[in-house]
């Protein structure tokens, strides 16, 4: 077992502080603080070689949650365990087994070239020279990068960053891996190459990976399952395609009919399924069981001239997840 | 001890080769010290003008008092001075979150990962200047003076970087303080005078609780007067108790910094 | 007048967000007030050793007392008219291509960082009032002859805190064409702290150096006030000298304009 969570919670105590000239006055000279929980009762297992992804609102918990998992924090109360390490004691052999990449931190140094920042961390890690560079060579292979190398960080573009970031993460070969949008506000073609990698990476060298992203195409790409946070408290954990399809059962179908239906079969049709009918093309959006029924009827009455299916987009569904989480689960 | 002086080894070539980068900072940095060094000497000599002499330090002594100051500051500015200036904002920042995810002490990653090339310049400029000046001033080097000149100074070295180190680690607690840094500068003052100045009960307090003058006062005697056991023995038990201090602040720290961040 | 409206208005917001932090940053004033105790209280160290030595109660026309207040007052000035840190911040935002910001934005680099300069020591402002408040009323005569002094004081302050402040503009312009002059700042704060009589009264200096800095900005910022309040500079030299000082403002002023007009040509936006 890799991972393992249990009744994990955070509490915060926070500076409750006032707008204004007024209230930055008030609070200068009285300081009043309020409780927060950032987790709570969190329970949670994750198997070696799994991709978890981590979803939640912004402030929900998962920064939290990530930070008591590779040792930052100290939780306020319960416990987790990982490869028999709890990580807040950060023993050095468990420190050598993860890695973390944030988005929106860099631990590459700024003015530096990154192949420089790597021979750094190859000493702090104490990597062997040869396996320094053989993980290094396919490291940057994979990620097409080797004419960066020598550049200094602040002259790459975002993801190049970002790649750097990522190979100075895994140069010790860690076996759990935490991403924590590692693909936030790079270009599509970015993200894809990312996400590509990272599957590859998971997959050959069976890393353990947590990932959150604000992307859900990142999160279906790469997570079977996902873990949803809401306010502090799991909501949601199990199979990410069942989670969207609780959310929007429906597919949509477009149904081409090879000549005009007659007023009688539209009227027919209209009655009893919510869809559009606009000249030969038939639009609906509708849950499985529906759909198949209209098919069912579709395909008595007419030979189409073409039709297709379509899963609803996953971002747009979501979005409507996060508007209101409990509702769906 | 030899992982580390490896991994100090990687944090030298990576400082030096970002120094390179920015060679008009590096010539301006030594720029930087000749004119602090420049108007140092200046406000001697006006003093020195009006007086010949600040108790047992005459101008000579106060010269080679300067230098060993000097030279105090530049072997901080190499070693250590980056790193505390930058770990106020890592705390308040939580930018230590990288420092603590290493497999490496913790301390030690966040006192020496930024090294200063620079001042390898400035020391030995300085070094050089010692020795012309003495040379200069008609005296001696006896071998003995400078090894134990040597000693304490590395003593003289511990004790700035420990009161540095405490006052920056104060981001801990006051998360806001964001000029310790200046805090710790006006501290230091004390130990830029020639400690004949002070007497009584503040003479007492710079060379125990707040150990000002042992930072470079006394190692200057030493290798003006010669090794003086009762200074040196003094400069070994304060290093010694603030070496454990900073340890205790630094994990104390620690602490809070995991519970708080966020 | 609707322009200036909307210019105080936009700057005073400025001013306002900065006090907000500086409450915040409660601590920061009480380091400041312990530099100037500290500042004084080593030289006071180190000038009782040279009278004691010397046997003397004058030195160069000032009593220990005068000297005392001098180094007080100059302490203070100093640090008022200071804006090192300002200018580091502002050479960050040139490097890195912060400051975009403002130019995309109606608002002046050189105006905004000024007021955010004022803003964030309109603490120090205060307490170090009534510090100086604190040492007429206690310690009557010791300086402030009259009135007169307080108004002349004031006048000049004001000067040197904006000439300081033209100065240390110039030189961050410089940023545009050698990227990091951080040290060039550094180096230029160093050497005011001796050279501009924060110290030692500039007329302690040799006649050498004195020459040399009669043809820069720097007696202007802290020994023309700190002279004028300790009333050691006779009041027909007042006009002059201040009219000096702010004959040096306006220069800085417009010299400030032209190196940043010609830098910002050069600006390459970096980092976006």
């Amino acid at each position: 077992m890799a991972i393992q969570v249990n009744q994990l919670t955070k509490k915060f105590r926070i500076f409750k502080r006032e707008a204004g000239l007024q209230g930055a006055l008030r609070s200068f000279l009285h300081r009043q603080y309020e409780d927060f929980y950032a987790l709570r009762d969190i329970n949670l297992e994750i198997q070696s070689g799994e991709v978890l992804g981590i979803l939640g609102e912004n402030g929900a918990g998962k920064t939290t949650l990530i930070k008591l998992l590779v040792g930052l924090l100290h939780p306020t109360s319960g416990r987790v365990l990982i490869d028999g390490f709890t990580p807040w004691e950060r023993k050095n052999d468990f420190l050598r087994n993860i890695s973390i990449v944030m988005g929106q931190k860099n631990q590459l140094w700024w003015d530096i070239p990154a192949a420089e920042s790597f021979l750094l961390n190859q000493k702090i890690y104490g990597i062997e020279d040869k396996q320094f560079r053989k993980t290094l060579d396919e490291l940057v292979d994979l990620l097409d990068i080797s004419s960066k190398l020598n550049t200094q960080v602040r002259r790459l573009s975002l993801g190049e960053r970002m790649k750097m970031e990522i190979i100075a993460a895994l140069l010790h070969r860690p076996k759990i891996v935490l991403l924590d949008e590692p693909t936030i506000g790079l270009d599509v073609v970015s993200q894809s190459k990312i996400r590509d990698f990272v599957k590859f990476y998971n997959e050959k060298r069976g890393t353990t990976i947590l990932l959150t992203s604000h992307y859900m195409t990142d999160i279906q790409a790469l997570c079977k399952r996902v873990f949803v946070i809401h306010k502090g408290r799991a909501l949601y954990d199990g199979n990410f395609d069942i989670l969207v399809n609780r959310v929007n059962p429906s597919k949509k179908l477009t149904f081409e009919f090879p000549e005009h239906p007659s007023a009688a079969t539209i009227q027919k049709l209209e009655n009893n399924f919510a869809l559009r009918i606009e000249d030969r093309f038939l639009t609906a959006q509708l849950p499985d069981a529906e759909l198949n029924e209209l098919l069912v009827q579709l395909f008595n009455l007419h030979k189409p001239k073409s039709f297709s299916l379509e899963e609803l987009p996953v971002e747009e569904t979501m979005k409507a997840f996060f508007a209101d989480p409990e509702k769906f689960v | 001890m030899v992982r580390n002086l490896k991994l100090f080894w990687a944090f030298f070539s990576n400082s030096l080769t970002r120094d390179m980068e920015f060679k008009a900072n590096f010539i301006g940095m030594l720029f930087v010290d000749s004119v602090y060094y420049g108007s140092h000497f200046l406000f001697f000599s006006v003093i020195f003008n009006y007086v010949d002499s600040l108790l047992e330090f005459t101008k000579d002594d106060v010269t080679l008092f300067l230098i060993i100051t000097f030279m105090m500051d530049t072997v901080y500015m190499l070693l250590i001075a980056e790193n505390l200036g930058k770990l106020n904002r890592m705390i308040v920042k939580g930018d230590l979150d990288f420092v603590l995810m290493k497999p490496v002490n913790s301390q030690f990653f966040s006192s020496f990962r930024y090294v200063n090339s620079y001042a390898v310049v400035s020391i030995i400029m300085l070094s050089g200047l010692l020795g012309y000046a003495n040379h200069l001033m008609g005296r001696a080097i006896l071998l003995q003076n400078v090894l134990f000149f040597g000693y304490s100074f590395m003593l003289g070295l511990c004790i700035f970087y420990s009161v540095d180190f405490i006052i920056a680690s104060l981001a801990f607690w006051f998360r806001d303080f964001s000029m310790s840094g200046w805090f710790s500068h006006e501290i230091m003052k004390f130990s830029m005078r020639p400690d004949t100045i002070y007497s009584g009960f503040l003479r007492k307090t710079l060379f125990t609780i707040i150990p000002m003058a042992l930072v470079s006062s006394v190692p200057a005697r030493i290798f003006i007067y010669g090794p003086d056991i009762r200074y040196l023995l003094l400069q070994t038990i304060v290093t010694i108790c603030f070496l454990i201090a900073v340890r205790i602040v630094w994990i104390r720290g620690l602490a809070r910094y995991e519970s708080a961040s966020s | 007048m609707n322009m200036v409206n909307r210019f105080t208005a936009k700057y005073s917001a400025v001013i306002r967000m900065t006090w907000i932090q500086a409450l915040e940053y409660k601590a920061n004033s009480l380091v400041g007030t312990f530099a100037i105790i500290s500042g004084v209280f080593i030289e006071y160290l180190l000038w009782k050793r040279i009278f004691l030595t010397r046997g003397v109660s004058v030195i160069n026309g000032f009593t220990f007392g005068d000297l005392m207040v001098y180094i007080f007052l100059s302490l203070v000035v100093g640090q008022l008219k200071s804006s090192w840190i300002t200018s580091l911040e502002m050479i960050t935002a040139i490097r890195e291509g912060e400051l975009n910001k403002y130019l995309i934005r109606p608002i002046s680099f050189f105006t905004y960082h000024f007021m955010l300069f004022i803003g964030y020591n309109s603490l120090f402002y205060l307490v170090y009032f009534f510090m100086i408040a604190g040492m007429i009323i206690f310690f009557p005569g010791w300086a402030f002859p009259s009135l007169l002094n307080i108004a002349g004081f004031l006048g000049t302050l004001i000067i040197s805190v904006y000439l300081s402040y033209s100065v240390y503009f110039v030189m961050v312009c410089f940023a545009f064409w050698f990227g990091e002059v951080r040290a060039l700042i550094i180096a230029y704060n160093l050497a005011n702290m001796v050279l501009s009589g924060q110290m030692v009264p500039l007329r302690f200096f040799p006649d050498s150096v004195l020459k040399i800095l009669r043809f820069t900005p720097l007696p202007y910022l802290v020994d023309l006030p700190v002279s004028i309040a300790t009333g050691n500079l006779p009041v027909e030299r007042w006009w002059t000298e201040s009219l000096h000082s702010l004959f040096w403002s306006v220069a800085m002023t417009f010299i400030g304009l032209v190196v940043y007009r010609e830098g910002i040509q050069r600006y390459e936006g970096f980092g976006g």
